[in-house]
């Protein structure tokens, strides 16, 4: 029975590892530490693997709360966060509205990151918030103002 | 046609674009590292597994709330001034391929093989040494070591020999109480575990809580332990109870908070200099451990005077030898 659900953890943790990591770089903005939220979120997700109806979501959940943690203890020691180098494979637009979404605060990122990228619904990215669908709605449409400000579209 | 519903629509897709372009990106970079992050998640999920039985074994179910090891030097690039002094101390040696044969320090990665980096070793020879493992380039040991620091290695001044790995004592993980409360004694770690992910999750009056249940007497009943200030006991309680209907023990002692402790731990690496390793907070006894290369007096004075005595606990890699 342990080496069947060690094989299933395992399979579950290759299919999911790299858009874990891919998410939380967008949630926090440098790789390496996308990676140790990744990792730190899936041995969460290990001990109760096996009696999980939906471990993506909640790898998800547990992902999303490590995000908000690490960036708000790299803001009180002042590291430099979201410091990416910008490589020229991206275009200015690009950059110029990835800069608006890293600079927004903690949960309208996430809002914004979950919706567009994950493409996930209001529900589900209440459940992986773990705030009512109302407040999602209420983030993404503060997150959508803020950005227009941000790029001076109308 | 909706002039407001375009604009939201051409909005909408330049922020797909912007995050698809930068998780691109990141997977140019990522791809650029020499596994390749399918090889790594293959060989990260193992070290989960063997991490987690290493932990559940050693430490049950360790608290959410207690912070271990927040503040760590990280690959303890360790320089100070050469000394003349023979140190003793008993540890665990390792060399792989990154690296040559170095005292670990800090966090040791319980991978198979395991992972660690330290302080190098000067003239280490493995040939004839007791109780050495190999996996693949990886070769480690448990020794008791005397030797000397030339600045920035410690140069060996005896044969090693052979030491056992250190143990842990289970005693100090049995729940805080000898008579946990339940209103719903089926709610388990895992109930814990998701709960604490919830962001209205609060005790704000608890003074520190961690977890118990995969050994001592308590086994296979999980216990939330909660620390309360003197007469506030009751109140915590209600404050737990709004989240939690699990096993519990809600006791009363006045101690240094959480966030006290975590304020200590920050401060540490200055106040102790150079031989700082890690610190990590104990918020069960109320102070702050801090693994330091040597616990010289001046250092216990320092710490002393900037935090008070008994606060913080000097746990020194190395003694003087005799």
């Amino acid at each position: 029975m342990q080496g069947t659900s060690t094989d299933e953890f395992a399979r579950f943790y290759s299919e999911q590892f790299d858009r874990m990591v891919r998410l939380a770089y967008l949630l926090v903005g440098t790789s390496s530490d996308a990676e140790e939220l990744t990792q730190e979120a899936l041995s969460r997700v290990q001990p109760n693997f096996e009696r999980l109806d939906a471990p993506v979501a909640y790898a998800r959940t547990v992902l999303f709360n490590l995000a908000k943690r690490h960036r708000s203890r790299a803001a009180r020691r002042r590291l430099a966060e979201a410091a990416v180098a910008r490589p020229d494979v991206v275009d200015d637009t690009s950059c110029e509205m990835w800069d608006a979404i890293a600079a927004l605060p903690h949960r309208q990122r996430a809002v914004v990151v979950l919706r567009y990228y994950e493409d996930l619904s209001e529900a589900q990215i209440a459940a992986a918030m773990g705030c009512r669908p109302g407040t999602v709605k209420s983030l993404a449409a503060r997150s959508l103002a803020r950005l227009r400000r941000q790029i001076g579209e109308p | 046609m909706n002039p407001v519903s375009d604009i939201d629509d051409a909005l909408e897709d330049r922020i797909r674009v912007a995050l698809r372009d930068r998780a691109v990106t990141y997977e140019a970079s990522a791809s650029g590292k020499a596994a390749g992050s399918g090889a790594r998640a293959e060989r990260d999920w193992r070290l989960i597994i063997v991490g987690t039985a290493v932990v559940a074994a050693v430490v049950g179910l360790v608290a959410v709330l207690m912070s271990v090891s927040e503040v760590d030097k990280g690959r303890h690039s360790v320089q100070s001034e050469p000394d003349a002094t023979s140190y003793v101390t008993r540890g665990q040696v390792l060399e792989n391929e990154s690296h040559g044969p170095e005292l670990c320090l800090g966090i040791t990665q319980e991978s198979d093989p395991p992972q660690c980096h330290g302080l190098p070793v000067a003239n280490w020879d493995w040939n004839g040494l007791p109780g050495i493992s190999r996996v693949a380039s990886t070769t480690w040991g448990f020794f008791e070591i005397h030797g000397t620091f030339n600045g920035r290695a410690l140069v060996l001044t005896e044969t090693p020999a052979a030491a056992s790995p250190p143990t842990t004592d289970s005693v100090a993980f049995d729940p805080l109480c000898a008579n946990p409360i339940a209103l719903n004694p089926t709610l388990n770690a895992a109930d814990w575990e998701q709960l604490t992910q919830t962001p209205s999750f609060s005790v704000p009056s608890a003074t520190a809580i961690w977890t118990t249940g995969a050994q001592g007497p308590s086994r296979n009943r999980f216990v939330v332990n909660v620390l309360a200030p003197n007469g506030s006991g009751d109140a915590v309680t209600g404050e737990l109870r709004a989240f939690w209907q699990g096993y519990a023990c809600v006791v009363e002692r006045d101690q240094p908070s959480l966030q006290e402790l975590q304020d200590v731990q920050e401060k540490l690496p200055n106040v102790v200099g150079d031989k700082f390793l890690t610190a990590s907070v104990d918020a069960r006894l109320g102070l702050v451990d801090a693994d330091v290369l040597i616990a010289d007096a001046a250092t216990q004075a320092r710490v002393d005077d900037a935090f008070g005595r008994g606060l913080v606990r000097l746990r020194p890699v190395f003694v003087p030898s005799s």
